[in-house]
């Protein structure tokens, strides 16, 4: 075989047997000595705490008012829900926010989705994805009996956004890698109250600026460490 | 040349050496996945998926063991991508982030196996190799459960059918089953992809003991069956806890989700695997060409040899 090495040279196998040696003296021997196993320390999310209050506090966003905010349980899982009014007559006027933050280091994203538009008991139509700079959002029109929304879904993460969880994955994969943390995330859906049967298209716009508005704002409230 | 053999005890030194390396090296971590990740549960969901490494890690140490013979006949020949994998895999592990650390032992194993014996070393542990690198905790589960939500859906709405069909008021919406105001949700792992895992697991080692390998037919057919029987069980698991949950027989429903009840369904699901391989021995051929053959023996014979294929 072309590619192998001839066995005429036993030096091969002491080389892997030498890298072993090493590899066990300068790795494995001293986790054997402090009991620090690497699944015994997995890595924080510096973050975390800020992350987590976003269930108690909601999210504050310039410009606009908190007019109530509340801790629900949608799938089993808790959320933020509030509803914001724009301060001055600017359109659109009013937004809820639903926000599910990471609650624990080891929390991945998952079906967040799904999950609450089931809670919610939504129908849905119109699926569509919007993309601005680092950003990108699932938009679609929701509806109950009783009212209709234009909705942009994405989970946020420092500097970055995406609806889908792979986006997060190997971030976080990266995070572990060269900084030894996990990244944080959270999950954000955010609502725009419109016309039943209306042209969802025509809130786009206001979609993609109140994206980055929130996106903006959990960058700097939450995902920049307090020092 | 004449070749001397060499006493017992020096034929095997590189292998016993290279053997307690991997058990100072991986021992610990063996002790992590099985004690605290498939008895304890306590790692995570992704984790337990791959729970069938209880059996399976013993089994391919078994076949290792009983190959020594043969592993020692083979000459010494090492391939550069042995190395290339053993080095990759010492990153990996030296690296402490815990999916690389996981999937450093299945790298290193191949590495070795390809330092010590070439291509020949590593085809002829390739099958005990294949259980564990399919033992092997990853993150694949996760990534894999975001895309079988069409399969949630259809295991929701055949439910949702069957329970229709007795004549209960089920409401289906997307991956919801609701029966008098109650909920229950067909999640992911609900939906079956960890029975789905496990089930496909225990076909690789029921293919591989029943020698069913050799026929790509009977092959085919078995991996299949195990999907097909999978989704359809699930239908049912499914079904029954629609009924459970609904009519607040929350025992019942316990039971079933989460007790012995499970893995009753669990058992019940693995033993027809064996009945499927022994249908599919008696009576589906090895390949259809055989069967053409059979077939034309009734013909009268071609004018000309048949060409060599």
């Amino acid at each position: 075989m072309a590619a192998s090495l001839p066995s005429s040279r036993p030096w091969l196998k002491w080389l892997v047997v030498g890298i072993f040696a090493a590899v066990i003296a300068a790795v494995a021997i001293p986790q054997y000595f402090s009991g620090q196993w690497p699944w015994q320390s997995p890595p924080d999310v510096p973050q975390i705490r800020d992350v987590r209050s976003l269930k108690e506090t909601g999210l504050a966003l310039e410009g606009w008012t908190n007019d109530f905010q509340q801790k629900i349980t949608m799938g089993g899982d808790q959320w933020s829900v509030q509803q914001l009014t724009q301060d001055g007559n600017a359109t659109p006027e009013q937004m809820v926010l639903f926000l599910k933050p990471q609650g624990q280091a080891t929390d991945q994203p998952e079906v967040e989705w799904i999950d609450i538009k089931g809670a919610q008991k939504w129908q849905t139509s119109h699926p569509g994805k919007l993309h601005t700079d680092a950003l990108t959002v699932d938009t679609f029109r929701a509806w109950t009996a009783s009212q209709t929304f234009a909705v942009a879904q994405w989970y946020a993460l420092p500097e970055t956004g995406h609806p889908a969880p792979h986006h997060w994955f190997w971030r976080d994969q990266k995070y572990q890698w060269s900084r030894n943390e996990r990244m944080p995330w959270v999950a954000v859906s955010l609502l725009i109250p419109m016309p039943p049967l209306g042209d969802v298209s025509l809130f786009y716009a206001d979609l993609e600026r109140l994206s980055q508005l929130v996106q903006a704002s959990l960058e700097s409230n939450v995902f920049t460490p307090s020092a | 040349m004449i070749s001397i053999s060499q006493p017992k005890s020096s034929r095997w030194t590189t292998e016993l050496i290279i053997v307690s390396c991997l058990v100072i090296l991986y021992g610990p971590l063996l002790y992590h996945w099985v004690w605290d990740g498939w008895v304890n549960k306590s790692i995570s969901i992704q984790h337990e998926y791959f729970s069938h490494g209880v059996l399976g890690i013993p089994l391919a140490l078994k076949l290792v063991w009983d190959k020594r013979q043969a592993w020692q006949q083979l000459s010494d020949r090492c391939h550069w991508a042995g190395i290339g994998s053993v080095l990759l895999s010492l990153v990996f592990y030296s690296s402490g982030v815990m999916d690389a650390v996981n999937l450093s032992l299945p790298l290193m194993l191949t590495g070795l196996l390809l330092c010590l014996k070439g291509p020949s070393g590593l085809r002829l542990m390739l099958f005990p190799l294949v259980l564990i690198i399919f033992s092997t905790p990853t993150q694949l589960p996760y990534l894999i459960e975001p895309h079988i939500l069409p399969l949630q859906r259809f295991i929701a709405t055949v439910a949702g059918t069957i329970l229709h069909g007795f004549g209960y008021e089920v409401e289906v919406n997307n991956i919801y089953l609701s029966m008098n105001q109650q909920l229950v949700e067909v999640a992911p792992h609900c939906a079956g992809l960890k029975m789905l895992f496990t089930s496909l697991y225990m076909g690789l080692v029921l293919t591989y003991w029943t020698a069913l390998y050799r026929s790509r037919l009977r092959t085919g057919i078995f991996f299949l069956g195990i999907i097909l029987v999978s989704v359809v069980g699930n239908i049912l698991r499914n079904t029954i806890l629609t009924f459970f949950h609904g009519n607040s027989m929350t025992d019942a429903f316990h039971w079933l989700h989460e007790s012995w009840g499970g893995d009753i369904y669990s058992a019940v699901m693995l033993g027809s695997l064996v009945l499927i391989v022994n249908a599919i021995q008696s009576h589906v051929p090895e390949s259809l060409a055989i069967a053409a053959t059979q077939r034309a023996h009734h013909a009268p014979i071609a004018q000309s040899p048949p060409l060599d294929f």
